[in-house]
């Protein structure tokens, strides 16, 4: 009889421990163990996070593609240049600085994609003779230099070194690209070709550049490109160098 | 007297007899709260050492894969002798920069601790003594051991 209540009273206070440490265990899932997974992974979340603004910062860098056009203002302002900007991406682009040899000035122009802006004219207080290289900075850290090359301040008035007519073709496909290049004879309001050339194309976009330095500014350019028989390009450039850029494009 | 005295004897053991067992269960929970409660502090200090180990190598990797500099503008200043570089800070940390430059003709150069905050344009100016026709081969290197090297032509 008494072993008997000795075993009952046993037995009812055998899971007291057990329990205990139950609680134990679980206030130390709960308080310790939880919010170190719980800030662990919130780490994990802000690197992840991070990591994709910087890629996707790294892909729009890539993506930013400017044209800078520099040319003289104008006879009555011999020391201005104006600089001219083109933005050929498909990504809005802030331009922050614009270098003038050594130079810089800051600004903050936003450009929507295709956008052509005038950022405006700039003494740069050449000396003669003298070079000057323009080139803008993106807030995306991409510097893109005049389209041009330099410009060469010699007895008080500007020079370049050529004048350049680039083609951009945009076509998909391995071909052999015929170029034409076709100048505008201003007396007759006629085309005569000045240039050909052949090129190899292994997809994506080509750029062609004509120099057509001895054909002289301001002038008006065609350029017919074809693959065969099909014409993929068939469009016209102004120059109007020096008062406008001593470079121009012709697109697609 | 000894029949009563047993009888004394039986009867206060009779009433100290759960003592042992309420002891040893109180010694037995008292040991499992002790030793619970030192496992819990030592989980807790270890999963907190733990948690602030693995974020801090988390957001230091972070910072090393975030910083994003480049080297704007380079130019060499034959009257003082100098090598000036304007390094632009486009990232969201600031950086600290280490830049050593070796010519062709066999001489180097360095400046160390060049801070450049965060979406900054930085000019640093480094005593160079190089002869026309040098190629200058510059190296920025940032002490989260990210680099951008640049080559310069001396005219």
């Amino acid at each position: 009889m008494k072993m008997n209540k000795s075993t009952v009273r046993g037995v009812r206070r055998r899971g007291i421990s057990t329990v205990i440490g139950m609680i134990i265990f679980i206030s130390v899932l709960f308080t310790a163990v939880v919010p170190m997974y719980v800030n662990m992974n919130q780490a994990d979340m802000v690197y992840a996070q991070r990591e994709a603004e910087v890629k996707r910062l790294d892909e729009q860098r890539s993506r930013e593609e400017l044209l800078v056009y520099s040319y003289p203002t104008g006879k009555d302002r011999p020391h201005e240049l104006t600089i001219e900007v083109f933005n050929r991406g498909a990504e809005e682009v802030s331009i922050v600085r614009i270098w003038f040899n050594e130079k810089y000035r800051s600004l903050e122009r936003t450009l929507k994609p295709f956008e052509n802006v005038v950022l405006g004219s700039y003494d740069v207080n050449p000396t003669d003779p003298g070079i000057v290289d323009v080139s803008c900075t993106t807030d995306r850290g991409n510097v893109f230099v005049n389209q041009g090359g330099s410009l060469y301040f010699v007895g008080g008035f500007w020079d370049i070194d050529a004048l350049l007519v680039n083609v951009l073709i945009s076509y998909n496909q391995n071909a052999i690209i015929e170029y034409t290049l076709y100048m505008k004879l201003q007396a007759k309001d006629d085309w005569i070709q000045i240039e050909k050339a052949k090129i190899i194309h292994k997809g994506g976009e080509s750029i062609k550049s004509f120099d057509v330095t001895a054909y002289g500014s301001p002038n008006t350019f065609r350029c017919v490109a074809k693959v065969g028989s099909t014409v993929i390009l068939d469009s016209t450039a102004e120059m109007h160098w020096p008062s406008g850029s001593n470079v121009v494009w012709i697109l697609p | 007297m000894y029949n009563g005295g047993l009888l004394i004897f039986n009867t206060e053991f009779r009433l100290r007899k759960g003592y042992s067992s309420v002891i040893s269960s109180m010694i037995l929970t008292s040991a499992v709260i002790i030793i619970g409660s030192i496992l819990w502090a030592y989980s807790q200090s270890a999963t907190v050492v733990m948690t602030n180990s693995y974020v801090d190598e988390t957001f230091s990797t972070l910072n090393n894969l975030i910083e994003r500099f480049t080297i704007e503008k380079i130019y060499y200043n034959d009257t003082d002798k100098k090598m000036i570089l304007y390094i632009y800070n486009y990232g969201d940390i600031s950086i600290t920069l280490d830049i050593y430059i070796n010519s062709s003709n066999g001489s180097a150069f360095s400046s160390s601790d060049n801070n450049v905050d965060r979406q900054c344009l930085q000019r640093i100016e480094i005593p160079v003594d190089v002869s026309s026709g040098s190629v200058l081969s510059i190296k920025c290197h940032t002490r989260r051991s990210n680099d951008v090297l640049a080559k310069y032509y001396v005219l």
